[in-house]
């Protein structure tokens, strides 16, 4: 449907639902209009957008006017001109005097309607607040349009560090009791700079002048927000702007996206290869490095090999090095940080369901009528997301729930914050589940006609009352039951569980993830609309590097390596292909220590930071015969390799991640590589073609490709679910959500509504509470130990560490600590002290906080200043996926005499 | 500042008292300031956890409304109107009289403020001495009742 | 035959009566405690009277009868009925007033109610507003058990009829409101009576609450009632206390005797009362700020589209409405839109509450029939300008109108627009100013108000009313020049034409009225 109607005498169409000012716009005519943002709802507070509507008195504001059918209005007549010219004197007037001179929309606006100087001198304003290392904000630039307010709170990331204070001539933007923004809440996201008209929110350094914009994909984390890159002339990326059309991120970004980038032009990016000559690395040329190289892989063909595959790189770049491994090197150990992470719900989802991706989409969250987060910090960690999930609560009054021993940021706005003894959550889990049985808030239907397995789990969970587990859990049995109500009987629309590393990273991380699945079978929370399952997705791209088949035991599109797959991919791709299934990562490194595996090539990872119990992860890797690493920086374990392959980054590649929900979007070259950096699959398939001819496999063919987008189609033929999906649809539509079979396919938005994969059934698996961690508190060791992660670094911060605006919100490795433990260890506020495990120690900065337990510790594992909380960890494993422990892990406090 | 134990009894209170809507801002905020004589900005804070508004947008609204104050006020206020009906029965020199003999703000003691009205026109001039209005206010009234509470 | 509503609440007279019989023999002494009256001494009279009342005589303590000039003020009516009033009362009156036998000796005072029309206010001052009883044996909520028997409609039409409009400042047609809200589909819908009264000048918003709480309650059930709405909500400004105390008694025992609740009057109707207190602020009382307050929002106006009737309250069909145009609404159920609309100016019916005060007589609160003259007010009920001496300028209708010279008095009072220099009757303030006030300090005055009570929300409202204030002061402190004339000039249709709400669009009111009216001493002025 739509709307005709007049603009200054001509007929103009629109959408049904337009404003007049929408109108307007279409309709090629110029208009100011200061305080609406295309992407957010009319404000009405800068009046400059006023038109003349015949049948209407007044001069009524365009941007908040419906369109109707037959309207006659006016821009420019006499009288609407001289009253807009008004509103902007007075506007002008606001900001004529000081600031920066350059006042963006308003200027604009001002030459339009032919003004120039100010009529009245401005009065006088709020100081600026330059506490915010990346941007200020400057009321004396400031019209008080509330655009920036509004993209802080229900405009776009519902975080509200900022609103509109005051009244009358004391209005301003400002933070709660006017404190200077880095006291507040603020996560230095930016949204607010990027919507205000005139620069009164501006980064420190202004940028320069852009030559090009070019829309890609967020390399951060699993959210997959879209970004676009402009360049100036200098070929340097000057800014990184959000976009609104992307459908996973909706115009929003966080500080990493928006603010991150500028570790792409760190000075310590690897310029060229280098090699080990007595005992250091110097640069070489690529064909002495590669040649290098080629001859000594020759000799690790098979068992001896083993290759980490990234995260971080493309689907492309995954998919020809798995198939470099399997195809060159005949060797299944392949495998990427998914196990260090994920592989638990993917371990337990590939049992129980048959394939181990997150059930729905992002909407999801935002039609839910409750959502559970457990073990996930997203407000942190996923930002983009867990603005979308605060979108549910605060604007559809959806229900929340976390679950989680520490306070984190999303309890603010949660109606249930349940918090367990850490490592219990099996208990929890199976307890919650008998509460839905007991009060008969079962789905019956689901259970009968779409699960198996059901009896055994009853028995199993049925000692699991609230009582039982309170005592366990230390959750109050009530709030453990109101819970499983929330869970279970949402006030409207389905409930989403939503889980990170809090589940996963412990002795009992797939347990607890079947106790998730096993949650939402009894409940039926799976397969609808507003609903699912969620183990929200950590890398950029660590869902698609497990789709393209980084796996040890299965190639891509986890087609698990059996007879049929063998000869279907040794069809394919020409070539003989290793039998037995891989070794995980975990087990690499042990078979590395025990001198089993001697070659290895690392792509974009770096275990000497991400593995538990480094001392011990370094001895594995120093035993290795020959260790090639291929990364953007000379990081903790490039720094061991005899060999150094200089990759470029994500914006000077093409190629394509995969979002959490998902969603398949494309990455962008942005500008030209580095040095004399080549992307990942460039590096491979070189490496290939060289190995190939030496060892004459006649392979060459196989790794000779003109561009991504060959790999790409190469990659989609040979699976199914990706089937569908081709460059030219991504270039048009934007990202699309596999399973996709079939070019004319829509993309999936949620999986599992009849069956799944593996069959008509899913399948309950019990699982008993077992002890709730390998290494608990002790005399010698009283406290534990959570590691995790903070919103301004990324891992161990080998990129974060090299993004100044990162690095100078968060410059210090924080220790957070109760302030019980303070006063009982006897350590201040901000004290510099050391914290030791049985395997070594890190120091850091003390951070009372009452969102820690007493009892129980949080550091990053972050490295800063020398200092990372892997060289304290504890090097087990849980049985079924072999994720470490990197949750748990008893710790002592120990002052540091302060000369 | 206020200690864990103040914030947990308010936590408390505004728990029973007003159920989590946003809707309760204003009555909640309006029992905080007659708990208080004003806004304390810990108290505004545990408002905003209890009701599920960010501590900024709870101080954004206070801010705005009049009444609401997130100062410490001084110890006593005279509020003297100087709307029209007042104006017309001599306000204004009841006003200047006022600040010259009882103004002493400075020492956070007796501050004169203006009101625009007092919405008991019909009895100018108006006169509020802290919480009670006085109708056809003289100096000497407002001396009286000053010499009663302080000691000036 | 007689309606289940009309059955209750004649049982509730039943009962009323009886227990009225009780005082039947007795000396009724009646003090009026008003918010005005007393701060000028009348709580202190009561008590003082309770504490010596005799065992033949009993106390009640209503509002006022609008004859401020004369509070504190006492009748004190025998079992006789003879009938007799105390003005100015003190303290030490008191033995007097229930002399040495216990009765009065008497001591007459001007009948304060010749000259007005009180429907709206009958009885104020009478009767008690803490006693259901009164109020039902006054004839009250007789309007209310009319309404229920009736369809929604009827009684919808019935106030069309009557041609009630808002008594607000707007004058929008009642009967319409409350259709459009009605018409507009959504599971609930809100009424909320407006008793913000933050505008300078205005005090019988007050006076009413505190007189005769029962009938805006009523009024308000009848407008609930008819526009389909289930909760009620009662808006009262935040220095109101004893508006707040009286209101929160009627309601209780509204809801005590089941016409407020499940049932209302066994006629089926379920609704529910709930008040809450403003924050001060003239711009509280405009509708949708008074909307976002409720909400938890910051004290700012809302866009519309959408209307409140469409989308108020939580997004709701919303009705608001004055409390004086609520307390307008029973007589019309009760005896008919006609017998209403027989008073006042064919052009507007019914009366208005006019808020009287400045260098007057006899200021006060008085109702006068629609289409009065502001000569009549002024000088009639107000009795004219203390002393005798000249008049100004009459201010009328407060920040957002303006004010008249002496020769406009002549203008009848009318909804709208009094004059098209922007006067207007507002929510009926009239303020005399004499001699002694400079008619020009006065527009500054007002001009002041509306810079300091701007939200901020919109530019030109908040960044042009102190400029307007500036460009005055310049011509005031000899300053100013001509181009200082029409900088106002512009100013004023800037702020005028562009602004969000009514408050800035209303904001050169005063500047207009005094360019019109008293061009020539600005004009004088700008030669500095
Ligand atoms: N800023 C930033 N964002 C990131 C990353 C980053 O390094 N920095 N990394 C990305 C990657 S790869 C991943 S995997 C994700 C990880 O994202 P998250 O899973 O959110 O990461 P963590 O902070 O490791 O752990 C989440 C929470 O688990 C809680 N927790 C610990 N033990 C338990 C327990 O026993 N039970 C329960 N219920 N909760 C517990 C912790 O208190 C913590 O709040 O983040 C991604 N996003
Ligand atoms: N204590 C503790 N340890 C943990 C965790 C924890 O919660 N606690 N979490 C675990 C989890 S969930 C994860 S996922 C791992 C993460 O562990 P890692 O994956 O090792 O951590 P990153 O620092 O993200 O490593 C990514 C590397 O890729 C490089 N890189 C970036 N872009 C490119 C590219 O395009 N090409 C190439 N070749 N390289 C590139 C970066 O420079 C960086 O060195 O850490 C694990 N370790
Ligand atoms: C600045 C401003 C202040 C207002 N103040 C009040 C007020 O105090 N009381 C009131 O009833 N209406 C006030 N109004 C009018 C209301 O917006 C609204 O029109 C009125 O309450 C509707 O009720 P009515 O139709 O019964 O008059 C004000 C309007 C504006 C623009
Ligand atoms: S940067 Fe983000 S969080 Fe901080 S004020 Fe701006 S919008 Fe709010
Ligand atoms: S800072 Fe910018 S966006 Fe925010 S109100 Fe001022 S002008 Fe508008
Ligand atoms: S949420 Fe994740 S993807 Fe989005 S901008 Fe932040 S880091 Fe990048
Ligand atoms: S306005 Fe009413 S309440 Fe106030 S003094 Fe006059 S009569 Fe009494
Ligand atoms: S007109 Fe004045 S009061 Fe109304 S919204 Fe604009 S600034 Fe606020
Ligand atoms: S754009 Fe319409 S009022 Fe600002
Ligand atoms: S003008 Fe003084 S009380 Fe209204
Ligand atoms: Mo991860």
């Amino acid at each position: 449907m739509t709307t005709t109607l007049q603009i200054n005498g001509s007929d103009v169409e629109v959408p049904e639902g337009s404003s007049v000012l929408d109108a307007v716009n279409s309709s090629g005519t110029t208009i100011s209009q200061l305080c609406k943002d295309p992407d957010m709802k009319p404000i009405g507070a800068c009046r400059t957008c006023i038109v003349q509507i015949d049948g209407t008195r007044g001069f009524p504001a365009s941007c908040s006017v419906p369109a109707t059918d037959g309207m006659q209005v006016w821009t420019d007549s006499e009288d609407v001109t001289r009253v807009r010219r008004g509103v902007l004197e007075l506007t002008q007037a606001m900001v004529g005097a000081n600031g920066d001179g350059n006042h963006r929309e308003l200027d604009i606006a001002a030459t339009n309607n032919g003004m120039d100087s100010p009529r009245w001198a401005s009065r006088e304003r709020e100081p600026i607040d330059t506490s915010n290392p990346v941007f200020n904000i400057a009321m004396q630039d400031c019209i008080l349009c509330g655009r920036c307010a509004q993209a802080c709170q229900d405009g776009h990331q519902f975080i509200g560090a900022i609103d509109m204070l005051g009244a009358g001539q004391e209005s301003r933007i400002g933070t709660f009791m006017d404190l200077p923004l880095l006291e507040s809440v603020c996560t230095t996201c930016g949204q607010c700079l990027s919507v205000c008209p005139t620069g009164a929110i501006q980064v420190k350094k202004t940028p320069t002048p852009a030559i090009r914009t070019v829309k890609t994909t967020c390399p951060y984390c699993g959210v997959g927000c879209g970004i676009s890159a402009k360049v100036d002339e200098s070929e340097r990326i000057m800014e990184m702007l959000d976009d609104p059309e992307n459908q996973s991120s909706l115009g929003m970004l966080c500080v990493k996206g928006r603010f991150g980038y500028t570790f792409v032009h760190h000075e310590d990016r690897i310029t060229s290869p280098l090699v080990r000559r007595d005992g250091v690395l110097v640069p070489v040329s690529w064909d002495e490095a590669l040649d290098y190289v080629t001859e000594q892989l020759a000799r690790y063909r098979g068992d001896a090999f083993a290759t980490l595959c990234s995260a971080k790189a493309t689907n492309e770049d995954g998919y020809i090095q798995q198939k470099f491994s399997r195809v060159i090197m005949q060797s299944n150990h392949i495998d990427h940080c998914t196990r260090l992470c994920h592989s638990p719900s993917v371990e337990a989802m590939l049992t129980s369901l048959g394939s181990g991706a997150t059930s729905n989409s992002y909407i999801d969250y935002e039609e839910a009528g409750c959502l559970v987060i457990i073990g996930s910090d997203a407000n942190s960690n996923h930002p983009v997301a867990a603005a979308r999930m605060r979108r549910a609560v605060v604007e559809r009054g959806a229900k929340l729930v976390v679950i989680n021993p520490r306070r984190i940021e999303m309890c603010d706005f949660a109606d249930l914050w349940l918090r367990p003894r850490p490592g219990t959550d099996v208990a929890l889990l199976n307890a919650m589940a008998r509460v839905v049985l007991e009060e008969g808030l079962a789905d019956e239907a689901f259970v009968r006609d779409r699960t198996e397995g059901y009896d055994e789990w009853r028995q199993l969970i049925d000692k699991y009352t609230v009582e039982y587990a309170e005592g366990i859990t230390g959750v109050p049995a009530d709030d453990i039951a109101s819970a499983a109500r929330m869970y279970a009987s949402p006030p409207f629309s389905g409930s989403c569980l939503i889980w990170g590393m809090g589940i996963t990273q412990h002795t009992m991380g797939t347990a607890n993830a079947h106790g998730l699945l096993n949650l939402a079978f009894v409940t039926g929370q799976l397969g609808k609309p507003g609903n699912g399952i969620s183990p929200l997705r950590g890398q950029n791209n660590v869902q698609g590097c497990g789709d393209a088949g980084c796996l040890p035991d299965s190639f891509p599109g986890y087609q698990e390596i059996s007879e049929s797959s063998l000869e279907k991919f040794q069809q394919a791709w020409g070539a003989d292909l290793p039998q037995e299934k891989g070794m995980v990562i975990t087990d690499v490194v042990e078979a590395a220590l025990a001198g089993r595996i001697k070659a290895m090539y690392i792509v974009g990872e770096n275990p000497l930071l991400s593995e538990p119990d480094l001392h011990q992860a370094k001895k594995a890797f120093n035993n290795l015969e020959f260790l090639v690493v291929q990364d953007i920086f000379l990081h903790e374990t490039a720094q061991i390799a005899d060999v150094v392959l200089p990759a470029t980054t994500f914006a000077e590649k093409d190629g394509t991640f995969t979002n959490s929900e998902r969603r398949v979007q494309r990455v962008r070259k942005v500008i030209e590589p580095i040095g004399e950096s080549r992307p990942d699959w460039e590096i491979i398939c070189e490496m290939g073609r060289r190995l190939s001819a030496k060892l004459d496999l006649g392979a060459e063919s196989e790794f000779s490709y003109a561009n991504t987008s060959e790999i790409w189609a190469e990659m989609a033929a040979l699976t199914p679910n990706m089937a569908g999906i081709s460059y030219e649809r991504l270039d048009n539509e934007g990202g699309i959500q596999w399973p996709c079979p079939t070019p004319d396919h829509p993309g999936t938005r949620y999986l599992y509504e009849n069956d799944f994969p593996r069959g008509p059934r899913a399948k309950f698996v019990a699982f008993d509470q077992g002890p709730a961690a390998e290494e608990l508190p002790t005399k010698r060791f009283p406290l534990i130990m959570n590691t995790g992660r903070v919103l301004y670094h990324w891992h161990g911060g080998t990129i974060t560490r090299r993004a100044e605006g990162l690095l100078a919100r968060s410059p210090e490795l924080e220790i957070a600590m109760n302030p019980d433990d303070g006063e009982r260890y006897d350590v201040a506020d901000g004290e510099w002290i050391r914290v030791r495990s049985r395997r070594g120690d890190l120091e850091g900065r003390v951070l009372y906080t009452e969102k820690n337990r007493a009892g129980e510790i949080f550091v990053p594992f972050v490295k800063l200043q020398k200092h990372a909380a892997n060289f304290l960890t504890n090097a087990v494993f849980d049985p079924e996926s072999k994720i470490p422990e990197y949750k748990v892990c008893a710790v002592r406090i120990e002052k540091i005499s302060t000369e | 500042m206020a200690d864990r134990t103040q914030r947990n009894e308010l936590r408390a209170t505004l728990r029973e008292r007003f159920p989590r809507e946003r809707s309760q801002l204003l009555p909640a905020l309006q029992y905080i300031q007659d708990e208080h004589g004003y806004l304390p900005g810990w108290a505004m804070e545990v408002a905003g956890w209890h009701l599920g508004i960010p501590s900024s947008e709870v101080y954004g609204a206070a801010t705005s409304y009049t009444e609401l104050s997130t100062s410490e006020p001084a110890s006593h206020v005279i509020k003297i109107c100087t709307g029209l009906g007042c104006r017309a029965n001599g306000s204004l020199e009841l006003l200047e009289r006022t600040k010259q003999e009882l103004d002493s703000a400075d020492d956070g003691n007796v501050a004169v403020e203006e009101v625009p009205c007092g919405y008991m026109c019909a009895v100018a001039p108006v006169a509020k001495w802290d919480h009670d209005w006085i109708g056809r206010a003289t100096i000497d009234d407002l001396k009286a009742i000053a010499r009663e509470a302080t000691s000036i | 035959m007689t309606s289940h509503a009309q059955r209750a609440l004649d049982s509730l007279k039943a009962s009323a009566t009886q227990r009225a019989a009780a005082h039947s023999d007795m000396t009724r002494i009646v003090v009026q405690v008003g918010h005005c009256s007393a701060a000028v001494g009348a709580d202190q009279v009561a008590k003082a009277l309770a504490s010596q009342v005799p065992d033949s005589s009993y106390i009640v303590t209503t509002g006022c009868d609008g004859a401020c000039y004369d509070a504190p003020r006492v009748v004190v009516t025998s079992p006789d009925g003879a009938r007799s009033t105390f003005s100015g009362v003190k303290t030490e009156h008191v033995g007097r007033i229930l002399g040495s036998s216990g009765l009065p000796t008497q001591y007459e005072s001007a009948d304060p109610y010749v000259g007005q029309h009180r429907i709206v206010l009958d009885g104020c001052g009478e009767i008690d507003p803490t006693s259901l009883d009164e109020y039902l044996l006054a004839g009250g909520y007789s309007g209310l058990a009319s309404a229920l028997a009736k369809p929604q409609e009827k009684v919808i039409d019935e106030v069309k009829a009557s041609g009630l409009r808002g008594r607000g400042g707007a004058y929008f047609p009642a009967g319409m409101k409350w259709e459009s809200a009605r018409k507009f589909p959504s599971p609930d819908r809100y009424l909320v009576v407006n008793c913000e009264e933050g505008e300078p000048g205005i005090f019988k918003d007050r006076h009413l609450m505190e007189g005769m709480p029962h009938r805006i309650i009523e009024g308000a059930l009848i407008a609930a009632y008819a526009a389909g709405v289930h909760s009620i909500y009662i808006y009262i400004n935040a220095e109101a206390d004893l508006s707040t105390e009286r209101m929160k008694q009627a309601v209780d025992q509204a809801a005590r005797a089941g016409i407020i609740g499940e049932d209302v009057l066994g006629s089926g109707y379920n609704v529910s009362v709930t008040l809450r207190r403003g924050a001060g602020g003239y711009v509280c009382g405009e509708e949708t700020t008074l909307l976002n307050t409720m909400e938890g929002d910051r004290r700012e106006p809302r866009l519309r589209p959408p209307f409140p009737t469409e989308a108020g309250l939580f997004g709701r069909p919303t009705v608001i409405n004055n409390a004086e145009t609520l307390a307008s609404v029973p007589v019309i159920m009760a005896h008919g839109a006609a017998a209403f609309a027989e008073t006042g100016s064919e052009k507007a019916t019914g009366t208005k509450v006019i808020s009287l005060s400045g260098a007057l007589e006899r200021p006060g609160v008085v109702e006068v029939p629609m289409g009065t003259t502001l000569r009549e007010i002024v000088f009639g009920l107000g009795g004219g300008i203390i002393g005798g001496k000249a008049i100004a300028g009459v201010a009328v209708g407060g920040p957002s109108s303006g004010i008249l010279p002496d020769s406009m008095l002549e203008t009848a009072i009318a909804p709208g627009m009094l004059h098209e220099s922007g006067v207007m009757l507002g929510a009926g303030g009239v303020i005399a100013l004499d001699e002694n006030v400079d008619v020009l300090e006065a527009v500054r005055s007002l001009a002041k108000y509306n810079a300091d009570e701007s939200c901020g929300k919109c530019t030109p409202c908040r960044e042009g009313t102190p400029r307007m204030v500036d460009a005055l002061d310049r011509l005031l402190s000899g300053a100013g020049s001509p181009g200082d004339l029409d900088e106002l000039r512009g100013l004023a249709e800037v702020v005028g034409a562009a602004s969000l709400c009514g408050l800035g669009q209303a904001a050169g009111g005063p500047i207009n009225s005094a360019l019109h009216f008293f061009g020539d001493e600005l004009a004088a002025l700008a030669k500095g």
